[in-house]
């Protein structure tokens, strides 16, 4: 299975939130929300991850129809409060998926390869890159400190808030600073500097599926811009 | 060759007048092995970092004399210029990657001096056939266990072809198993004809493969043996404060006052996610009231066992009972104190005597706890740090703050992982000393262990999990 290049989905992630966040729900809006939230859909079918596409697209659909069509004539603080909820999601919810895939089926390699194809500079695509690597590793510590609070005994109900933001933080904050200075040590004696050429082994380019890709968002940005698709327009 | 001459060092951040380096001559020969050992804060990482560059480049320091590599002075070059011929591995197998791929990390060095794609993949191949990498290759680093990660280490750093490798405490964190296998890479390494210096507290699996063994102490280079001397070294060495040679068989005293207390653990079944199972035990049985070790493999389950034990996991089934009365998980996590393998996350107040007095029983008045903390403080060697911020201990520092509060929190249950993992002889009888005599005040302790030499200093029995 070819995979898709690192640079066809950022353009769908920024693509994608801005169709959902700024958009209408209107009209040929209707539709072409759709399209955009089954983009991440499809993605993750691609990847077997079943379980968690049919999540997504369900909860999607559900929000969205339940925001467009059914909330007319109800009262209208339960509106407000129903239309907080499922409009959050409603334009939330696809961008979030997008940025997930994109997070765990893009190696670092091929992220830093793609950006530099871009000519960004390398001061920009190295905290970047780190940052793949510091999401995991900032769950596992965190995961850590709450087993070694519950084991000493520091619960968070019944104390001070402040003590709790210090009993969690102190220790976080000082594993992952350790980590991130035994890491950059490390990255340079792997002769990591940000000046001097780099080659890449990693294999990036455009498909065929590239192009339907980066098609169907010029056409979604097309009528957002041009067919009224911003709200106030 | 590397040839050190009249090098002294000093740390910026070292505000004593002496040195972390004093004096240093010394001729590394090419394809030479050299194992560097000595008591914590002796110098051997400084020496390694000299070596690779880090000192005074990264860790800034003052640096007198000349350190030449094939005679050409290399005090003062960058680290990555550095790389092209010095390979480092390091001690945390958590922090040395870059990537989170596996591939990506072993091709990243040559990537990084622009080396072209197509030898790229070739010298990978080669690696991966050399050092048996085949089964870790285009996997996430953040499924492989320790040894594995230790393993892709060496390999991303046998990628660049290095003639100089040096290995800062590489087995600290590694079960029999995978010491095997870095002993194996080792041996490759030095067939090829590689400089390798290693620093180590560690030393049974090195004695086939050192040529010379130097001790270090207080900065200085106290002894130079090579391998004649090395043999009937075996005595001398536990004077020096230094791990035995030879590893250890079992070797464990039944003591006879009869076991009284019993833990029945019954189907106890642990699963990280719903594909594999991480721990099942069908049945069994631990004596209570005893220094117990229990050893295996890594991934035999060993520490998610202590979690489902100290009731940190929930369990699916769990049938705990305590010499025959049902042991629930409430109780569980009241009556046991678990130390982790990595101590920083349960550190979490502002000076090491805090440390001890947070978890203790709250009978005691405050003069009480304080006077009951510094005499534990006290037996670890560590009174003298008692005001410090725990942070800015070092590594073994923190080890035996944690050990401490777990003593001082006078829990009936004490639950250690790997607590000897980077300690030296002193440190390590001392943490022997302390396991017998909570055993004398009734205590029952179970510790997760790889250590021989530890296991029979102290332990009563031995459980192996499989």
């Amino acid at each position: 299975m070819r995979k898709i290049d690192p640079r066809t989905k950022l353009l769908l992630l920024v693509v994608i939130n801005v169709v959902m966040m700024t958009g209408k729900i209107t009209g040929i809006f209707v539709p072409v929300r759709i399209v955009f939230a089954l983009i991440p859909f499809f993605l993750m079918m691609r990847e077997t991850w079943f379980r968690g596409s049919f999540i997504y697209f369900g909860l999607y659909l559900y929000v969205f129809l339940l925001e467009r069509f059914t909330l007319q004539d109800i009262h209208p603080v339960l509106l407000i409060i129903l239309l907080f909820t499922t409009g959050l999601l409603s334009r939330f919810l696809a961008g979030v998926m997008m940025a997930y895939y994109l997070m765990k089926t893009t190696t670092v390699s091929e992220f830093v390869t793609s950006m530099e194809r871009m000519y960004v500079p390398k001061v920009i695509v190295i905290p970047f890159a780190v940052m793949f690597r510091f999401f995991p590793t900032l769950k596992e510590e965190w995961q850590d400190v709450k087993n070694a609070m519950k084991m000493r005994g520091i619960g968070l109900a019944g104390r001070n808030p402040l003590d709790v933001l210090e009993y969690v933080m102190v220790p976080i904050l000082m594993s992952v600073s350790k980590i991130a200075d035994e890491l950059s040590a490390a990255s340079m004696t792997k002769c990591l500097s940000v000046d001097g050429r780099r080659t890449h082994i990693a294999k990036i380019g455009f498909s065929f599926l590239d192009i339907i890709l980066a098609l169907c968002s010029a056409a979604g940005l097309f009528a957002h811009v041009f067919l009224g698709g911003v709200i106030g327009t | 060759m590397i040839t050190f001459s009249n090098i002294n060092f000093q740390y910026k951040n070292n505000k004593t007048d002496k040195g972390n380096l004093i004096d240093i001559n010394l001729t590394i020969e090419e394809g030479e092995l050299i194992v560097l050992t000595g008591e914590s804060g002796c110098g051997k990482t400084t020496f390694t970092r000299l070596i690779n560059g880090l000192a005074p480049n990264y860790y800034p320091g003052t640096v007198t004399g000349e350190l030449l590599l094939d005679g050409e002075n290399i005090i003062g070059k960058s680290v990555a210029e550095l790389g092209k011929s010095v390979g480092s591995v390091f001690q945390n197998p958590r922090s040395q990657f870059f990537n989170v791929d596996t591939d990506s990390e072993l091709a990243f060095a040559a990537e990084n001096i622009a080396m072209d794609p197509s030898e790229i993949i070739r010298r990978m191949d080669i690696v991966t056939e050399e050092l048996d990498l085949k089964e870790l290759r285009g996997r996430s680093i953040f499924e492989l266990s320790g040894g594995e990660k230790q393993r892709i280490a060496c390999g991303s750093v046998a990628v660049m072809f290095p003639k100089v490798i040096v290995l800062d405490e590489p087995s600290s964190n590694l079960d029999a198993e995978s010491i095997e296998k870095l002993k194996c890479v080792l041996g490759k390494w030095k067939q090829q004809g590689k400089t390798i210096i290693i620093a180590e507290h560690r030393l049974f699996f090195l004695k086939d493969l050192a040529d010379r063994l130097i001790v270090m102490k207080g900065g200085r280079i106290a002894n130079v043996f090579n391998r004649e001397e090395m043999n009937d070294l075996s005595s001398s060495l536990k004077e020096m404060g230094i791990r035995p040679l030879e590893e250890p068989g079992l070797c464990i005293k039944r003591s006879d006052d009869g076991i009284r207390d019993f833990i029945r653990i019954n189907r106890l079944k642990y699963s990280y996610d719903r594909k594999t199972q991480a721990l099942s035990v069908e049945d069994m049985l631990l004596p209570g009231k005893q220094v117990v070790a229990i050893v295996g493999n890594n991934g035999a389950g060993k520490s998610t066992f202590l979690k489902c034990m100290c009731g940190i996991y929930k369990t699916k089934k769990d049938s705990l009972t305590q010499n025959g009365k049902r042991w629930k998980r409430k109780q569980r996590s009241k009556d046991c104190y678990l130390v982790f393998q990595d101590v920083n996350h349960q550190l979490f107040t502002e000076s090491v005597l805090d440390e001890l007095i947070i978890g203790m029983d709250g009978s005691l008045s405050e003069e009480e706890k304080k006077k009951k903390a510094l005499e534990i403080l006290e037996r670890f060697g560590i009174k003298n740090l008692a005001g410090n911020h725990p942070m800015a201990l070092s590594g073994g520092q923190k080890q035996r703050v944690a050990i401490a509060s777990s003593v001082a929190a006078g829990r009936d249950i004490i639950l250690m992982d790997e607590p000897t993992s980077g300690m030296d002889e002193l440190n390590m009888m001392r943490l022997s000393q302390e396991l017998k005599r909570l055993k004398k005040a009734g205590k029952t302790v179970y510790v997760v262990t790889h250590d021989y030499e530890f296991i029979n200093e102290c332990c009563d029995s031995v459980i192996k999990l499989d």
